[in-house]
């Protein structure tokens, strides 16, 4: 998973001049800096960690090789989950496969298989579906307001109000039904 | 508390949501908002939430990701194939140009040569039309002449 990459083709080195190293080293620093929540937020998503990884690297490409315009540090993360949901979506619908992969999500995941009440949870957000997982991801961990959200999934403020109560509803039932009260959280 | 009942169920909103939210990520629940959530629905569905999904993502921090560099390198080499591509294109276009202006000489050849042979007046056309032969070497011209557009539209796509 964290193999070195391989050898950097001979043009790119030549073409990585001053200015090069400089955007090479700008990059580093967002990808440091936003990865991990890209990276979260992909895999409760996705709700495979196999996917996420290639869908993360995607996300990071697209933003690398996209004319973007000058954003700080806030909209630079709201331009990558802008663009990590698109590629969701964007993947779910070319290859029409949600169902297929919906279904293959549970058993994909090989990475450390999660035990207890981490695998409750994570049963319990599979129930949600993609949007709904976005919306919920992105307002209570995130802590997005509703324009942000909207800003992210392409959809009215109005709307974001109206979809982020009924999912909350929807994982906090499900979530009540599991017996997962907060208490169990310590 | 709002609410909005023009939608399939009623929404529900506490003005202090936000607020849970952010004791939610502390962990410190002042005990004014202590006493406000024991009494607010909303709040304290914010707050279970909320609790169990960033417990999840505090285990999701220690996560193995791939390196910057990689990904770098990565979109350095997707960048480079995409200006390839381009450059493909562009240098292919004289030759769909060309192909489709060979296309066009061969359907008006096609058709002089059908109209010349099989259509010398006009008036001999209506009754050379009613001969099967000349009809059957009409509509065969017609649909070399069909093929040969509908070939020429795929390839300039």
């Amino acid at each position: 998973m964290t193999r070195e990459p391989p050898a950097a083709p001979r043009e790119q080195d030549d073409r990585a001049g001053p200015s090069g190293w400089d955007e090479r080293a700008a990059f580093r620093d967002v990808y440091e800096r936003t990865s991990p929540r890209i990276a979260a937020y992909r895999r409760r998503v996705t709700g495979s960690p196999d996917w996420s990884e290639d869908l993360l690297q995607d996300t990071y490409v697209r933003y690398l090789n996209a004319r973007r315009p000058e954003m700080d540090e806030r909209q630079t993360v709201s331009y990558l989950f802008r663009i990590a949901t698109n590629l969701v979506y964007d993947g779910w619908r070319s290859m029409r496969r949600e169902r297929e992969w919906e279904e293959a999500a549970p058993s994909a995941a090989v990475a450390p298989e999660p035990v207890g009440l981490r695998r409750d949870v994570e049963d319990a957000l599979a129930k949600l579906s993609a949007r709904e997982r976005s919306l919920v991801w992105l307002a209570y961990v995130e802590g997005y307001a509703h324009k942000d959200i909207a800003h992210v999934l392409g959809v009215k403020d109005a709307s974001v109000r109206v979809l982020l109560f009924r999912a909350r509803r929807k994982l906090a039932g499900i979530l009540d039904e599991a017996g997962l009260t907060p208490e169990l959280l310590g | 508390m709002r609410r909005n009942d023009d939608t399939d169920g009623p929404v529900r909103e506490c003005g202090r949501e936000r607020e849970a939210l952010a004791a939610v990520a502390a962990g410190t629940p002042n005990s004014g908002l202590e006493r406000h959530v024991a009494q607010c629905a909303e709040c304290r569905e914010v707050m279970a939430v909320s609790a169990w999904l960033q417990g999840i993502a505090r285990e999701d921090a220690g996560a193995i990701l791939p390196r910057a560099e990689r990904v770098w390198w990565r979109a350095q080499v997707d960048r480079r194939l995409a200006a390839r591509r381009a450059l493909a294109e562009r240098a292919a276009r004289p030759i769909r140009w060309f192909e489709r202006g060979a296309a066009a000489g061969i359907a008006i050849t096609l058709g002089g040569v059908l109209w010349s042979h099989a259509i010398p007046t006009a008036g001999a056309a209506l009754d050379r039309l009613s001969d099967p032969t000349t009809f059957g070497t009409l509509a065969a011209g017609l649909l070399a002449l069909a093929a040969l557009a509908a070939r020429g539209a795929v390839r300039a796509r």
